[in-house]
């Protein structure tokens, strides 16, 4: 239909009109013809000029038509003016515009707002410098944007803060750096100097600098640097949340060091701790850590449900009764996390197959030397067993290509395993770093997650400015949230397509920490804006990066001719009507 | 207008004029007061002074000028002259005015009525003489002289604060009449032995020498009722009131802080607080200059050898030797003779530096080759009451012995080969009863000598346990050797002595070795110490009497044993050994228990099992297994709640600008405080900078631009307060979509088709 010469509006769908159309047509000519009077030929035409009209007036039709589009040149902050100068040699009549922080240019006219750019429709725009902001795309009605980078600035150009910065925890922040000198990228928490890294070379560097949080909360942390001997501190925002506690039940045949051990570390950090294992046939030993003591005697969907983690070892695997294993499936399936412990793993193991589907080997060796958190080197027990990477498995901790601990999913819980074996060493030995570096995130990603009823995230990248846009998705499980953004409710609207994903969009207040939160869940999300003028290196960056990809693909790209779809006036037709059923007014009376 | 109306305007006008003398010369005083007061200013010490002196000033001008005004006895005639002579219109007869009509003539009534009317016509124009325009010229150039002579004043002022006299501590609670100490000096006075002079410290923020006594005196600035010291660590000392200031004296031995403290109608304020650093009295620096640690000479090399050393300390050291120990011998017959040598130059050891040198002959301390001299020197300084010391490490000079002979003992030949230096209290008894047995076979002088003989061996015996005792040899030994040989002919003996098992010959053996010079080196030691008194508290190993190897039990048996065996050796010399007999029985039971009394007994350590219950064993019985259950709860409690919430407070602040500090932050930045003082006794210099900060954010006595640095410092000493922990796991978070439960269930679907 595009490619048609002719469009149609319609006000109602075309078969409606059709269908009351033509049978009037075709009532009115015999009325006509039925009537004996003059002219004839020309009350039928008259006629038909009429329909015709009416039928113009209720499709709208819109005819194609080609126009020759001109070229506009916008020069942003930072363009090459030797590009310019040949893009002008090369087409004369390129209209030249430029921005108010770029420089003037021979002929070019000043834009004051990007707003203009909605004016340009049928141009062809090509952009020359640092690129338009990202915002300013929507703004854009032309259907070819070309766009001319400049170089990179120099400074931090890229940035990657991990997503959630747990207190106590080692963590860091990744990033790429454009430099032209050596200079020191320091990152400066509230002690002072964190870490720093020497940036030897020019060029683009990828630097990582590390820190760990010791208090819960928001925080500006700097990262410093020197560029053209000035030096550059620019304010690094963290939010740094406290650890969630979580729910552990031990379930043991008989009781070992190593359980011993990682249950009593875990009942320190505060965590609700159960443990149970058989001292005689019928008896059983039962502990409480940071919980009100429950029956742990029988295995039931109840139970587990009120914990996030199970550890339970192959005998009781073994032992438990048919409704016992069926609650246990199901809460896996609804989340539950839960490590198996094993001694060993034999290939035509079907109990533990079913719960752990591990593609395995045998191998000779049944100890592995590690490098942990501290530099030194430790050298751990490990059960004699290779396991094979599948699609399944998901790897937690690997040490010279040997996997160590993973997680399969089922449902939406994980089974888990640990080949590396008395690990409680490490802690005796003072080394705590390296425990809780072998087993915190084996813990963490296999427990059962917290459910939370809606997740926010923000669509534009760091940093951003006051009075400018940012862009917000919300994830939810259900429900219809209703967003604060600073106190004040924002609206959102839902995805045209997905469901349970709203978009909204914000604009950005005075710099500073800003909130956004969702008060009937009590769910929060901190957001930071910074000055006008900060990390200004990275901004640039993104938005040279964004404006590559905002570039018309070279398969959509048009000739020199645009057509558009020119509607015809309705006035013609009404006019027509006029005169045609004035004609049929009149000729009775001639 | 009538005479009495006329009257009326004169006392009016002089009433006016007396007004306006009187506001000149006060105006004349004031000027006075100001000069005289900025010219003070550069002279006079205290304010009080200088008000008072300035008041003087100004009211003695103010005097002089009334009494030169003669404003006290002014009367109207004063005015009457004034106007005859100001004003000639009234042609002189203004006086008339004053007159009743009665006294006066015709032609002065004439006159007077005449005088009246003109009186009448220029009294609004009577200008009363003053110079009330001049004065107050003098007053402005006054205020200004004041201003210039107090800036200058001011200037000199804040040199005098430098001096730290003048110094004014504002308490801490800003209020407008709140008393403030107005000066506060302080007299820090070294201890005498550092020869240090006594000083007045500028810096309130004290850095003294170790032992210093440090006096304040304090004036406030109004009465206040108590005033008081509060140093860390320890409880308040109270300010003792003098006349018009308040002391306090304390000695410090350690580094902390303090704070001021006084109470005004029973407020209390307090000062910032201010640092105690302490200057330790370091040990005094020994060296030596000219040796290395080990020097290995030959017999033939020069056997003096110099020894040079650098000795240095901070106040001054008193006293420096030479510890040398001769070692002599080898493997387990090792002696030991140690010696103090003193320095040679210089003569007395006294000064912060010296480098004293002495030479050490090698010789003359009896070193022989194979032989090694240890050495060290140790210096001591002058601090009171107990000088600090410090020694070099140990330098050693060994004499080479070309000539080492090597004994080896051939284990192939199984004859114990010692020499038979005395018989044993067995073989003792065994050649008495033989010699008994035989006695009707041998002659009466064989007999008598054998029995000598035996008197003798048991002498030797005695001798030999008496060296345990630490008894003197009266004779020797050294005779023995001669009988040894007539001794070697009786085959018996021989025989006998491998018979020897219960005396521990070894040890005897070891102590024969002995050369009797030692002990007299032991003795004339005791001679020495006995002069000092202490050695009596002393347990001193080289003591004769108590050099034993045995505890007091075993002594006095071993004494007992000692005192029989004279009895024994007495009969055998007598020749009768039939009664010497029960004697020497007597003494092997008691060398006997003596050697069982000297053995350890050590008691045998390990698990002791329960005894098991033979009825219970194998029965399968489990009635007494119980489950158990064990309950605990251990949430870590979070260190610093305090401080953890003033962090975020901080963070807060930072970004805020303006910075505004709510009185709720205050108060959460004192509890901060309180937390952090905890930590500040035990870490002054860390934690007390902050502690003052805490302080001054509470009183706001900052500007805003000093408020920031102060924050950003004040955060990072409360961060570092933070203990670091080891990483926990954390629970995950996650928002189930419906498409992601679509996605999972399809998955799920998928894996089990």
């Amino acid at each position: 239909m595009n490619n048609s010469w002719l469009t149609f509006h319609t006000v109602f769908p075309l078969w409606i009109i059709v269908l009351i159309i033509v049978p009037m047509f075709v009532f009115f000519i015999w009325k006509e013809i039925k009537r004996s009077q003059k002219f004839l030929i020309l009350r039928v035409v008259a006629l038909l000029v009429v329909l015709i009209s009416v039928v113009g007036l209720l499709v709208q039709p819109a005819y194609r038509k080609a126009t020759s589009v001109s070229d506009v040149l916008l020069l942003t902050q930072g363009y090459s003016k030797s590009q310019v100068d040949s893009i002008v040699q090369a087409n004369a009549h390129v209209k030249l515009l430029h921005t108010t922080e770029a420089e003037s240019y021979i002929g070019a006219e000043i834009i004051t707002s990007y707003q203009k750019l909605s004016d340009l429709k049928s141009s062809r725009l090509i952009v020359a410098g640092q690129g338009i902001p990202e915002y300013a795309f929507e703004l854009l009605k032309s259907n070819y944007f070309r766009f001319l980078p400049s170089n990179t600035p120099q400074g931090v150009i890229e940035l990657f803060t991990p997503k959630t910065v747990v207190v106590n925890k080692r963590h860091s922040i990744h990033g790429k750096f454009n430099a032209s000198e050596k200079t020191t990228l320091k990152l400066i928490g509230p002690t002072g100097i964190e870490d720093s890294v020497v940036v030897q070379k020019s060029g683009n560097f990828s630097f990582a600098l590390s820190f760990t949080p010791r208090q819960a909360g928001l925080f500006v942390y700097t990262l410093e640097y020197m560029i053209d001997n000035n030096l550059v501190a620019e304010k690094l925002p963290l939010e740094v949340t406290n650890e969630k506690k979580l729910h552990l039940l031990f379930l043991q045949k008989f009781p070992t060091a190593e359980i011993r051990y990682l249950k009593n570390y875990l009942a320190e950090k505060g965590h609700s701790v159960a443990l149970r294992y058989q001292t005689s046939k019928n008896n059983f030993k039962l502990e409480y850590g940071n919980l009100n003591s429950t029956r742990l005697d029988k295995i039931s969907s109840e139970l587990l449900s009120s914990f996030d983690l199970l550890f339970i070892d192959r005998q009781v695997l073994d032992e438990l009764t048919s409704g016992e294993k069926v609650a246990l499936d199901k809460a896996i399936q609804q989340g539950l996390g839960s490590i198996t412990l094993m001694d060993d793993i034999k290939k035509s193991d079907k109990t533990l197959n079913r719960v752990l589907p591990l593609d395995i080997k045998h191998l000779p060796i049944d100890t592995v030397r590690l490098t942990l958190s501290s530099s030194h080197a430790v050298t751990l027990p490990a059960l004699p067993i290779e396991v094979k990477s599948t699609n399944e498995l998901q790897v937690v901790n690997e040490h010279g290509g040997r996997i160590l601990s993973g997680y399969v999913y089922s449902g939406f819980g994980k089974v888990g395993f640990q080949l590396l074996q008395e690990t409680y060493r490490l802690g005796i030995e003072g080394k705590e770093d390296d425990y809780s570096f072998i087993w915190s995130s084996l813990i963490e990603r296999t427990a059962r997650t917290k459910n939370e009823a809606f997740k926010i995230s923000l669509t534009n990248s760091f940093p951003y400015y006051p009075d400018e846009p940012v862009l917000l998705n919300v994830i939810s499980s259900g429900a219809n949230p209703s967003l604060n953004d600073d106190g004040i409710l924002l609206p959102l609207s839902e995805d045209v397509v997905v469901d349970d994903y709203w978009h909204g969009e914000s604009w950005a207040g005075k710099p500073g920490w800003h909130q956004f939160s969702i008060p009937k869940d009590s769910i929060v999300f901190n957001y930071f804006v910074s000055e006008p003028g900060a990390w200004n290196a990275l901004r640039v960056a993104n938005q040279i990066k964004a404006n590559q990809l905002a570039q018309t693909k070279d398969s959509e790209l048009t000739s020199s001719m645009e057509f558009t779809s020119n509607p015809i006036s309705l006035l013609v037709f009404y006019l027509l009507f006029l005169l045609a059923a004035g004609f049929l007014w009149l000729a009775p009376k001639i | 207008m009538t005479t009495d109306e006329v009257r009326y305007s004169l006392k009016s006008l002089k009433l006016r004029y007396i007004a306006m003398r009187l506001f000149e010369i006060m105006v004349l005083g004031l000027a006075t007061y100001l000069l005289t007061n900025g010219l003070a200013g550069l002279f006079a010490p205290s304010s009080t002074e200088k008000i008072l002196l300035s008041i003087m000033a100004g009211v003695s001008v103010f005097a002089l000028r009334f009494v030169h005004y003669k404003l006290y006895k002014l009367d109207v005639g004063f005015l009457i002259r004034y106007l005859n002579e100001k004003y000639p219109s009234l042609k002189q007869s203004s006086d008339l005015l004053l007159r009743d009509e009665s006294e006066l003539t015709s032609l002065q009534q004439l006159q007077k009525a005449k005088t009246i009317e003109l009186f009448n016509s220029i009294y609004p124009e009577i200008k009363l003489p003053n110079h009330i325009k001049q004065s107050f010229v003098v007053l402005i150039a006054c205020v200004i002289a004041y201003f210039g002579l107090s800036a200058f004043a001011t200037g000199k002022l804040l040199i005098s604060n430098n001096s730290g006299k003048d110094i004014a501590i504002k308490p801490v609670h800003a209020e407008a009449v709140a008393p403030f100490i107005s000066s506060l000096s302080i007299e820090m006075t070294p201890p005498s032995y550092t020869k240090l002079k006594s000083s007045s410290p500028k810096d309130f923020n004290l850095e003294i020498p170790e032992g210093s006594r440090v006096r304040w005196e304090a004036q406030f600035s109004s009465e206040i009722t108590n005033a008081n010291i509060i140093f860390s660590g320890t409880d308040s000392s109270n300010f003792i009131k003098q006349q018009e200031f308040y002391e306090i004296e304390n000695t410090f031995l350690a580094s902390g802080f303090y704070q001021i403290s006084w109470t005004h109608e029973g407020k209390n304020y307090r000062s910032d607080y201010f640092k105690i650093g302490i200057t330790k009295d370091e040990p005094p620096k020994v060296s030596v200059d000219n040796l290395s640690q080990f020097t290995k000479l030959r017999f033939t090399d020069n056997l003096n050898v110099d020894v040079k050393s650098t000795l240095a300390d901070d106040y001054g050291i008193t006293k420096a030797y030479i510890t040398a120990t001769v070692s002599k011998g080898s493997g387990e017959g090792i002696k030991f003779r140690e010696e103090q040598i003193s320095f040679t130059t210089p003569a007395r050891i006294t000064g912060k530096q010296v480098h004293a040198a002495t030479t050490l002959s090698l010789k003359k301390l009896g070193l022989e080759p194979g032989d090694e001299l240890y050495f060290y020197i140790e210096a001591f300084d002058n601090k009171m009451p107990l000088p600090n010391h410090a020694r070099t490490e140990t330098f050693f000079i060994a004499l080479q012995d070309t000539a080492t002979s090597v004994t080896t003992e051939d284990e192939g030949l199984g004859v114990d080969l010692m020499p038979e230096y005395f018989r044993s209290q067995r073989q003792i008894i065994i050649d008495t009863e033989k010699l008994l047995k035989e006695k009707k076979k041998l002659i009466k002088l064989q007999f008598n000598t054998t029995s000598n003989e035996l008197g003798y061996d048991q002498k030797v015996l005695r001798l030999r346990y008496g060296q345990f005792m630490g008894e003197e040899a009266e004779s020797g030994i050294a005779q023995e050797a001669v009988h040894h040989e007539e001794e070697e002919t009786d085959p018996l003996k021989q025989f006998s002595h491998q018979h020897d098992t219960e005396n521990e010959h070894n040890l005897v053996d070891q102590k024969k070795n002995e050369t009797p010079g030692h002990n007299h080196t032991n003795e004339l030691k005791d001679a020495n110490e006995k002069e000092d008194p202490s050695k009596a508290f002393m347990h001193n190993h080289d003591d004769t009497e108590e050099a034993t190897f045995f505890v007091q039990s075993v002594k006095a048996k071993l004494k007992a044993a000692l005192t029989i065996m004279w009895d024994a050796e007495l009969y055998l010399r007598l020749y009768e050994p039939e009664k010497s007999l029960p004697y020497q029985y007597k003494v092997l039971n008691l060398l006997k228990e003596i050697s069982n009394d000297s053995r350890i007994y050590v008691h045998r350590n390990g698990f002791d099992p329960p005894p098991l219950k033979e009825e219970k064993r194998l029965t399968a019985d489990l009635s007494d297994v119980k489950s158990s259950t064990n309950r605990y709860a251990n949430i870590p409690e979070k260190k610093n709640p305090a401080i953890r919430e003033a962090l975020l407070i901080i963070e807060r602040l930072l970004m805020e600008d303006p910075i505004n500090l709510s009185s709720a932050n205050k108060t959460i930045f004192g509890n901060a405080g309180n937390e952090l003082a905890q930590l500040a006794i035990e870490q002054p210099a860390v934690y007390l900078e902050s502690l003052s900060q805490i302080k001054a954010l509470r009183d706001e006595r900052m500007s805003s631009e000093n408020l920031k640095s102060i924050l950003i410092e004040l955060r990072k000493t409360l961060y570092t307060a933070l203990p670091p922990q080891p990483a926990s796991p954390r629970r995950g978070e996650v928002t189930g979509s419906k498409l992601d439960k679509t996605f999972i269930q399809s998955l799920e679907k998928l894996k089990h088709e």
